[in-house]
């Protein structure tokens, strides 16, 4: 475990000391700022729409940075040739692929946790409040982000970063409306497809069970199975994909 | 004690995509035992890179058998070995003192600032303990690289052109480095293209060509067995009409150089010396150099 963490520990230190991330925070920071622009032309919506764009961003940022990072850690290790001094090391596949994987997680929670923090204190500073419920929201998103993180990883053992980004990208989208894929035989009328589709349903990440911004913009209720159902989901998913990453990882050779 | 025992390895480098085929190894055999500075020959492209590569887990044999320390598991012997890659490559995000800190770590040791700084000292580096290695030179990477070969304090060393990017001084650093590790028990194993070196430090070399081992050998017994002629060198005689008939003959300073191919016309020519009264200075059989060796290897 000591050497998951010691791999960890880099991933993090290098992501956090590259400029490109500290670019992209940034921006994350300005256009929070900038949602001050939509008190004026909300009609009374401005609290419902300062919050929908907040959260949006903080979304839109996490999955970003979990694309841009995750999806070339691997690439990057090779073609700078780190890889040679590590895995000639007493290191295993799997520390070295949850090791990444850890490191890479440690810094989307402390960027999700900057973005609320940030977030609230735009709150309290243009709508005079900051809404608690909406930490709700920060759990969800860190159990969706760890699984996207295990995504990213997995698709980057054996694919470019480029193809694996968009692949990332893309089931990341498609993962969030599983449910439309499950209704497809009906909707298509064709049975036959039942068999195929129910195994796409049931292989692809299901991302919805981790949209309840709207419930929490509302102030609906949560029940307790959905804040079970996404720790559980997420993190057993995720083992299951970083075992199938170190052991495609184990079939690699670094010439 | 045999620390690496190779048998017939073969490695072959397909192409998915265009169904080609390179042979990096072919059948290669070697066997080092512990404690000594084994040297690693061979052109380029001859398979040494693949050899090492190998040994240490990066590449995957296609055929043959690789015992380490017996027989280990990878992961197991990995605990073992050190390794420096050749024109190596490190996290430019840290410092000296955080990369070695690093890869202790990966060893299951924990470091204090003291000890990395002897590691880095060891090296010509405590200077940079805190500076990133982004800033760091060739050479300095050169160094840095050898440190962390060591610093799990393997018994099986493995450096791959580690002299390469260094300045004489750096070279020498290294080589005497190479030395001392090896009289503290650890065995090391060593590619390189600088031949003098390999010569200056090895007890064994191998000689590698077209991925198979062309030669191996103690290095005295091969170079032993390569004497290109002996030389005698001695005085006082002025009329030198009659040796040109044991070999070729020069005279610089006032002494003569005699350079004669074999052992009987050797003989023949002392005798000849004494029975004109002439002082032997020194009688010496003059060695191919490695480098003469090699190239022999290569073009035979």
């Amino acid at each position: 475990m000591s050497k998951i963490l010691t791999i960890a520990e880099n991933t993090f230190k290098e992501a956090i000391r590259d400029k490109v991330l500290i670019s992209i925070i940034i921006m994350g920071f300005i256009l929070m700022a900038s949602s001050k622009i939509f008190i004026p032309i909300s009609i009374g919506q401005a609290e419902k729409i300062i919050k929908d764009f907040g959260i949006s961003l903080i979304e839109i940022f996490g999955v970003l940075i979990v694309v841009f990072i995750g999806t070339r850690i691997f690439h990057q290790e090779t073609e700078r040739k780190t890889i040679y001094s590590i895995m000639s090391k007493p290191v295993s596949e799997l520390e070295f692929v949850a090791g990444k994987f850890l490191g890479l997680y440690y810094l989307i929670v402390i960027i999700q946790i900057l973005m609320f923090a940030i977030f609230f204190i735009f709150s309290k500073f243009y709508l005079h409040s900051a809404d608690i419920y909406l930490l709700n929201i920060l759990y969800f998103f860190l159990f969706e982000f760890l699984l996207l993180d295990a995504l990213a990883i997995f698709l980057s053992c054996f694919m470019t970063p480029l193809i694996s980004g968009i692949m990332t990208l893309l089931l990341f989208f498609i993962a969030h409306v599983t449910f439309y894929i499950k209704a497809l035989p009906q909707i298509l009328n064709m049975p036959t497809l039942s068999g195929l589709i129910n195994f796409i349903y049931y292989v692809l990440p299901n991302f919805s069970i981790f949209n309840i911004k709207a419930t929490v913009i509302y102030h609906l209720p949560l029940s307790i199975n959905s804040y079970i159902l996404a720790f559980s989901y997420s993190l057993l998913y995720s083992i299951i994909l970083i075992i199938f990453s170190s052991f495609l990882y184990s079939k690699k050779e670094f010439l | 004690m045999k620390i690496l025992d190779i048998k017939s390895l073969v490695k072959i480098y397909r192409s998915p995509f265009l169904m080609k085929k390179s042979v990096g190894l072919d059948g290669l055999d070697l066997e080092i035992e512990k404690g000594e500075i084994y040297g690693l020959l061979g052109p380029n492209g001859a398979g040494k890179t693949t050899a090492l590569k190998i040994i240490t887990g990066l590449l995957k044999k296609t055929s043959g058998e690789i015992r380490l320390f017996g027989k280990l598991s990878p992961l197991q012997a990995r605990k073992q070995i050190g390794f420096l890659p050749e024109n190596p490559s490190f996290y430019p995000h840290l410092t000296g003192g955080e990369l070695l800190s690093f890869y202790a770590k990966l060893y299951n040791k924990y470091l204090s600032t003291n000890e990395i700084n002897k590691n880095l000292a060891m090296v010509g580096l405590n200077e940079s303990i805190n500076k990133r290695l982004d800033g760091y030179s060739k050479g300095m990477v050169q160094r840095i690289g050898f440190a962390q070969s060591i610093i799990g304090d393997p018994d099986f060393i493995i450096l791959d052109e580690p002299l390469s990017g260094l300045d004489p001084l750096g070279r020498r650093e290294i080589k005497d480095l190479i030395v001392e590790i090896n009289r503290k028990g650890k065995t090391v194993m060593f590619s390189s293209h600088i031949l003098s070196d390999v010569e200056a430090i090895c007890s064994r070399v191998g000689i590698i060509i077209n991925g198979k081992m062309k030669q191996v050998g103690n290095l005295r017994n091969i170079l032993r067995r390569d004497i290109k002629f002996v030389e005698i060198e001695f005085e006082g005689i002025n009329n030198l009409k009659n040796f040109s008939k044991f070999g070729e003959i020069r005279t610089e300073s006032g002494v003569n150089f005699l350079r004669i191919k074999s052992e009987k016309t050797r003989d023949k020519a002392i005798k000849e010396i004494t029975k004109k009264n002439g002082k032997i200075l020194s009688v010496a059989p003059v060695k191919s150099t490695l480098e003469e060796h090699f190239m022999r290897a290569i073009n035979e």
